[in-house]
């Protein structure tokens, strides 16, 4: 059995924990946790980590001793210094929390790179881990929206680029921009998303640590992820559908439809690990093979595994790193736009010192009535 | 021979017999006394007189007295009597023994007195009166007694007042003077004012009033009150008695009296156990006096417990109780209680009704009973369930409690 290790940074980071920890109930009831046992595979723990107590509070499905409030009022307010600061000034905190848990072979950092606290905490996190600990760490960072603002999009463009020089040994990337194609207000689509992260999760851990008819580990894992230029995303599909064949999914969770992020598969990825999971009815070895080898036609090495589950439907996720990406160079050219927008609206401030010389006009004056 | 003897022993007793009977005929000796003209020798009452006395005749005249008047004048010679009548049929006889002379001084008459018919324990005084002296008569007090009724006529309750008075109408004091009043029947006893039985001293024609109370009659009629009796002795201790008149009083009317009538029912006599059951009790005063004090004790059985009930019921030591101070004449009162009962079967509830009244005399006590019987209690719809073994309802609360127990340990493992 895997001892895994996840840690959500930032509230981004903790609302997919919690739903982490929410699905793995096996109920989408809020009631689950008191009648239903978390189901999983492997020896899980989740830590939680932010500065604001509110969005600790809003966890529900993580318990409490997993939360771990860092005081600084209730935030850093998206800025990244204050966060590395603080982080600075308590990661032993942190760190001491993650000593108590024991020993484990992987570990997981959730994070947005937008926000405040999990984007200046994460890459600090993961080089901390590095050095304390000989487990592979990879990141989980969810890319924002664009709209956002620009004090989101420098956020994600520098703590990105500092996660993946935090020596962490992959980054898996979901991307809202492109996830927000699922459509409804922004509470359902975001919890929508959470939602959609955390099974695609729980499948990955399920599957590192099953029985399998064609065997991956974690061995498989760490050299798909180590594969390509260190990103990478996963895509999935299948589970509710009995009229889908086992190729259709194969093929819909490499579809644009099946991603976290938005990547041409076949031009873009480097290394993928398929994972079929269903009853062996549904499993046609000759469809599989003719995907998989598709795919290794294209991207050369593809790990397979099947998991026989008596009754249910297929289900398959793909995890496929990236040896480039055209849609995160956008998001850097975007970011650069906005960090240029920042700088100029900076400059018009200083430059309003006028308002001085305007209140300098009555000094020595007193108000006469 | 033996005949003789006996003979002889009949008239040795016949002699003594006759000389023990002629004793008493001749008379005992009161005294022998010497007199000179002018001195006297009373015996009681009566003064035996010395007149006149001659030596040398060998005589002497003497005259009696009954107090002050002369009874007796008799001139004898020595070794002569006389006699005069005494008082209670007695007899005195003077003897004259001897009359000598001594110059320069009054002859003197020496005289044997002796009395029969009389005892000699009953004679008081016998002395001789030198010539100037008083003698000192002893007289016969009478006490004439008077009862006095306020009124003749009263009604039952209502008081009399009695006044006893003594007067002595005697010719002498009444000395250790001693009242008694015997018991009235048909009345009671009200308030003493004054009360004097003695001992006492009523001195010749004086007037005391000896007792003064108040009588209260506790059923009409006609009733003669008993005598005051007394009795009294004169200065010769000689023993009277006296009693009073006995007046008659009319008592009109009758006592009054509180009739407190219990009435007590339950609204329903057929219920299902641990149901309430209304119970009401009515009481009326239907007499012509308040009832005080009016108790009213609900006898409760052991399965049967008190819920609740109107301002006038109080539970005291467990047991509910109904207390009136006060219930004037044709007051009402309905009450009303609660009860449940516990237990099925037939039951009986009482209540038990206590009150006092006055009834013009005194206090009286009353009481009286009302009982509501078959009171049936039937097992209740869901009784069935307090039958059914303790682990159908251990087990589900264990199960609750368990499960309760989760959720809040879960709570508490989640609560941030």
């Amino acid at each position: 059995m895997l001892n895994i290790l996840m840690i959500g940074n930032g509230q981004c980071g903790n609302r997919i924990l919690d739903a982490v920890n929410r699905e793995s109930f096996g109920s989408k009831s809020k009631f689950a946790k008191f009648y239903s046992k978390q189901k999983f595979k492997s020896n899980v723990e989740t830590i939680a980590v932010n500065t604001a107590i509110n969005d600790l509070k809003e966890m529900k499905f993580t318990k409490a001793k997993d939360r771990i409030h860092i005081p600084h009022l209730h935030g850093v307010g998206a800025n990244r210094n204050i966060g590395k600061k603080v982080f600075e000034d308590n990661k032993e905190q942190i760190m001491r929390k993650v000593e108590e848990r024991g020993r484990f072979d992987v570990a997981f950092v959730i994070t947005s790179a937008s926000g405040g606290t999990g984007s200046s905490f994460s890459p600090l996190l993961v080089k901390e881990l590095k050095e304390r600990y000989d487990f592979p760490v990879y990141s989980i960072v969810i890319l924002p929206f664009r709209e956002e603002g620009t004090l989101y999009l420098q956020n994600a463009a520098f703590s990105l680029r500092e996660i993946r020089e935090s020596g962490t040994d992959g980054i898996i990337l979901a991307d809202n921009q492109f996830l927000k194609q699922m459509g409804g207000d922004v509470q359902s689509a975001y919890d929508g998303i959470n939602s959609m992260i955390a099974r695609r999760i729980l499948f990955l851990l399920d599957s590192l640590d099953s029985e399998m008819m064609m065997v991956t580990d974690l061995g498989d894992f760490k050299t798909v992820m180590s594969g390509g230029a260190g990103l990478a995303t996963v895509g999935f599909y299948g589970g509710d559908d009995q009229d889908v064949s086992v190729k259709t999914s194969i093929q819909k969770a490499l579809s644009p439809a099946g991603l976290l992020f938005s990547t041409d598969v076949y031009e873009e990825a480097s290394r993928a690990m398929i994972i079929i999971k269903g009853d062996r009815k549904h499993l046609n070895i000759d469809d599989i093979s003719h995907e998989v080898e598709k795919l290794s036609s294209a991207i050369g090495h593809v790990f397979k595994g099947i998991i026989i589950r008596e009754g249910e439907y297929p289900q398959v996720l793909v995890v496929l790193t990236l040896e480039s990406t055209s849609e995160l160079e956008r998001m850097y050219s975007a970011a650069v736009d906005a960090i240029n927008m920042e700088r100029e609206k900076k400059s018009r401030v200083e430059s309003q010192k006028d308002m001085d010389k305007a209140f300098s006009q009555i000094e020595g004056y007193e108000p006469s009535y | 021979m033996i005949l003789l003897q006996k003979k002889f022993i009949l008239l040795i007793s016949a002699v003594l017999i006759m000389l023990l009977l002629s004793g008493i005929a001749l008379g005992a000796e009161v005294d022998e006394v010497t007199l000179v003209q002018g001195d006297a020798y009373q015996i009681n009452n009566y003064l035996i007189d010395a007149r006149l006395i001659t030596a040398s005749g060998q005589t002497a005249s003497f005259d009696v007295y009954e107090r002050e008047e002369k009874i007796k004048s008799s001139m004898i010679s020595v070794n002569e009597s006389f006699t005069f009548d005494f008082e209670d049929g007695g007899e005195v006889e003077v003897e004259l023994v001897k009359v000598d002379s001594s110059s320069g001084l009054l002859d003197r008459a020496t005289i044997a007195i002796s009395i029969s018919g009389y005892s000699l324990r009953d004679l008081h005084t016998t002395k001789k009166i030198p010539y100037g002296d008083d003698p000192d008569f002893v007289g016969v007090p009478e006490l004439e007694i008077t009862k006095e009724v306020g009124a003749e006529t009263v009604n039952v309750g209502e008081s009399v007042r009695i006044t006893v008075k003594a007067k002595n109408v005697g010719d002498d004091e009444a000395l250790d003077v001693r009242f008694s009043d015997s018991p009235k029947r048909s009345f009671a006893l009200g308030d003493t004012i004054l009360d004097d039985k003695g001992p006492m001293f009523i001195g010749t024609g004086e007037s005391k009033t000896i007792m003064i109370y108040e009588l209260k009659p506790t059923e009409p009629g006609t009733f003669t009150l008993t005598p005051t009796e007394a009795t009294f002795y004169n200065k010769a201790n000689k023993r009277f008695e006296a009693e009073s008149n006995t007046p008659t009083i009319t008592v009109e009317g009758s006592l009054q009296e509180a009739d407190v009538t219990i009435s007590h029912s339950a609204e329903s006599r057929n219920v299902e156990r641990n149901s309430r059951i209304n119970m009401v009790l009515n009481l009326k005063n239907e007499g012509n006096t308040a009832a005080q004090g009016l108790r009213v004790d609900i006898e409760l059985p052991d399965d049967i417990e008190f819920v609740g009930g109107d301002d006038e019921v109080e539970v005291i030591g467990g047991n509910p109780r109904i207390y009136i101070e006060s219930f004037g004449q044709q007051q009402e009162k309905e009450i009303t209680y609660s009860v449940r009962p516990k237990v099925t079967g037939t039951y009986s509830i009482g209540a038990k009704l206590f009150y006092k009244y006055d009834d013009g005399i005194s206090t009286s006590d009353a009481s009286k009973e009302a009982t509501v019987d078959n009171i049936n209690v039937v097992e209740a719809k869901y009784d069935f369930l307090l039958e059914l073994p303790v682990y159908v309802y251990i087990v589900p609360l264990l199960i609750f409690g368990a499960v309760g127990a989760w959720i809040i340990h879960r709570q508490k493992q989640y609560k941030f």
